[in-house]
């Protein structure tokens, strides 16, 4: 492999990364919260793009502006679901088994819904004069790659910004860390929870948005990504807000680098291959705390 | 009319063996696993492929496709050693990914999303198992013996760690158990099972293709599981007749062709959901994943 084709995998890893490290980022914001593994994301993904697209073209809406009302629509649906579904789930006590379930539920529901509402086939969201090429040196991407690159690496600093800097950010770590202790010092969990939640949705369905405007829509989007931004948070470790960006964009740049060295449809086997390594080797991912040991 | 029915009965068994199974690792044992598609394809393509191509007769490929599920299901228990809980389940999604990415994309040895057809239909005695009512005899008695190993399984003293495993693995090592062997031993069980029901799948259908064993497929059994009740005896079956026959039934409410697989979903979907929220223990089981 030549320099050149290197750098052009790299950027064409990077472009598809940071969209999988922004679902990553939200998926593993509620992970660290919520201490389940929140799969109803990948309904918010797909929700995000389809939101954008009716918006867009059934209002005639500018495209900023329908991804605003978008990104605004998931937030809302996040803390619909924190409400509705994982309260009272809660309130029962309800085991990681029961909670994944509830949660594939949730998927294959609204999966289905958006079948039914926009039809099986591909969807394509971005207006076909918004796509400039850009070069640099020899290396091509197009104008709404940047953009979307710009705009994930945007959201991922404002994420960490809101929680090293707001109350509610604090507070979310403070619930990370252990709900035991914060419950003791009067932290309710309820309120940061309910934030948690429109939070991650918000930063998930921009990411299916980005995605949406780069490649195009199919139902079937959330929960392919879900699997790969699962596999992007156990490689950054789970809980970790770097560590999630990190693993995202590595999982783009080995989905980018397994296409160039064999055919493409060997991409799935390749990246859930390494999602085992990880698990067996490094479960604790690349900067995850270490796991709780089943040992006497 | 008939054909249809017994069809419906040859697929209900079909599930509610592979349901049966997952119950010895999610009901007894405590472990969700989303793998059992991948088992079931295993054995699927390995008696497609023996039959097929090599031409030996079924129990052969029967045998094989166990074996190889069996050797499988150890490999899965190599990411126990270190994770539990969530990681255990993503580490089975990772199976099941990469098991389902091989028989979709290695064309030279399972022919990829082409499939296998062509496969004999079962003989018993030297006599072939051509009509439906003969082959959901078949069914039925295969369906019989199964419920009848896990039954054993779930009453014997094995079964009795599993579910200690279930309620607190480290009093279990406490006690001087080698959890690790009890876990391998559950999957391999259930693994060997979901195979022998690949078997029975592929000489029924008598075409295989990747398409039947994908992640949706695991989570259609595991929702089998916990709708019908996890840990008891009927249980799975139950959620087996329940998830075959109510899509199978919403068929006959005339519904437009290209919406109804999808209407289907979302019911499947938001029964899910209902069940977790509202009865965690699913119908008649006796294991909650909830209070």
């Amino acid at each position: 492999m030549d320099l050149e084709t290197f750098l052009q995998l790299i950027v064409n890893g990077l472009v598809a990364g940071s969209t999988y490290a922004l679902f990553a980022l939200g998926f593993t914001l509620m992970f660290a919260t919520l201490r389940f593994l929140p799969l109803n994301c990948a309904a918010a993904y797909t929700g995000g793009a389809y939101c954008t697209y009716s918006v867009s073209v059934s209002c005639g809406a500018p495209l900023w502006l329908s991804a605003v009302v978008a990104v605004g629509c998931c937030a809302l649906g996040g803390a619909g679901c924190e409400k509705l579904l994982h309260q009272p789930l809660r309130n029962r006590r309800a085991t990681d088994t029961g909670l994944l379930l509830a949660m594939l539920g949730v998927v294959i529901a609204f999966q289905s819904f958006v079948s039914l509402v926009f039809g099986d086939h591909t969807v394509v969201l971005r207006p076909p004069a918004a796509t400039r090429a850009l070069r640099c040196g020899n290396v091509r991407f197009t104008d709404v790659q940047l953009v979307s690159v710009a705009v994930c690496a945007a959201l991922g600093l404002s994420l960490w910004i809101i929680q090293k800097r707001t109350r509610l950010g604090v507070l979310q770590r403070a619930l990370a860390g252990d709900v035991v202790l914060a419950r003791t010092v009067g932290i309710e969990p309820g309120r940061v929870y309910l934030f948690v939640c429109a939070l991650a949705f918000a930063l998930v369905g921009a990411a299916g948005v980005i995605a949406g405007l780069d490649t195009d829509l199919v139902p079937t989007m959330g929960f392919s990504t879900l699997l790969l931004a699962i596999t992007a948070s156990v490689i950054g470790g789970m809980g970790s807000t770097g560590g999630a960006a990190v693993g995202g964009l590595f999982i783009g740049v080995l989905q980018q680098m397994s296409a160039w060295a064999l055919p493409t449809e060997w991409q799935d086997a390749i990246v859930f291959s390494v999602l085992i390594g990880f698990l067996i080797v490094r479960p604790q991912g690349l900067c995850g705390a270490p796991l709780r040991k089943t040992t006497v | 009319m008939m054909e249809y029915l017994l069809h419906i009965l040859i697929l209900t068994c079909i599930y509610g063996v592979l349901a049966m199974a997952l119950d010895i690792v999610v009901g007894h044992a405590g472990l969700l696993s989303m793998t059992q598609a991948a088992f079931f394809g295993i054995g699927a393509y390995a008696s497609a492929l023996l039959t097929t191509v090599a031409g030996v007769p079924w129990p052969v490929g029967l045998g094989i496709g166990m074996v190889l599920s069996s050797l499988m299901a150890c490999a899965i228990a190599l990411p126990s050693l270190r994770v539990h809980d969530d990681y255990f389940v993503v580490a089975t999604l990772g199976f099941q990914m990469v098991a389902y990415s091989l028989l979709n994309n290695w064309i030279g040895l399972t022919q990829g999303p082409f499939g296998v057809a062509g496969i004999p239909p079962l003989t018993v005695g030297g006599y072939p198992m051509r009509s439906a009512w003969m082959f959901a005899l078949v069914a039925l008695v295969f369906c019989g013996i199964s419920w009848f190993v896990v039954a054993r399984v779930g009453r014997s003293p094995f079964g009795r760690v599993l579910r200690a495993i279930r309620e607190d693995e480290i009093l279990v090592l406490a006690l001087g158990k080698d959890t690790l062997y009890f876990k391998v031993t559950a999957f391999v069980v259930s693994g060997a099972l979901a195979a022998a029901a690949g078997t029975l799948y592929a000489h029924y259908t008598t075409y295989v293709d990747p398409s039947s064993f994908t992640i949706m497929e695991s989570i259609l059994i595991a929702s089998m599981v916990i709708i019908g009740g996890a840990g008891s005896p009927w249980g799975p079956i139950l959620g087996a007749v329940v998830l075959v026959t109510i899509p199978e039934g919403l068929r006959f409410l005339g519904l437009p062709v290209g919406m109804a697989g999808h209407i289907r979903q979302v019911v499947y979907g938001s029964t899910l959901v209902l069940v977790m929220v509202a009865r965690p223990r699913g119908i008649i089981g006796r294991y909650s994943f909830g209070r």
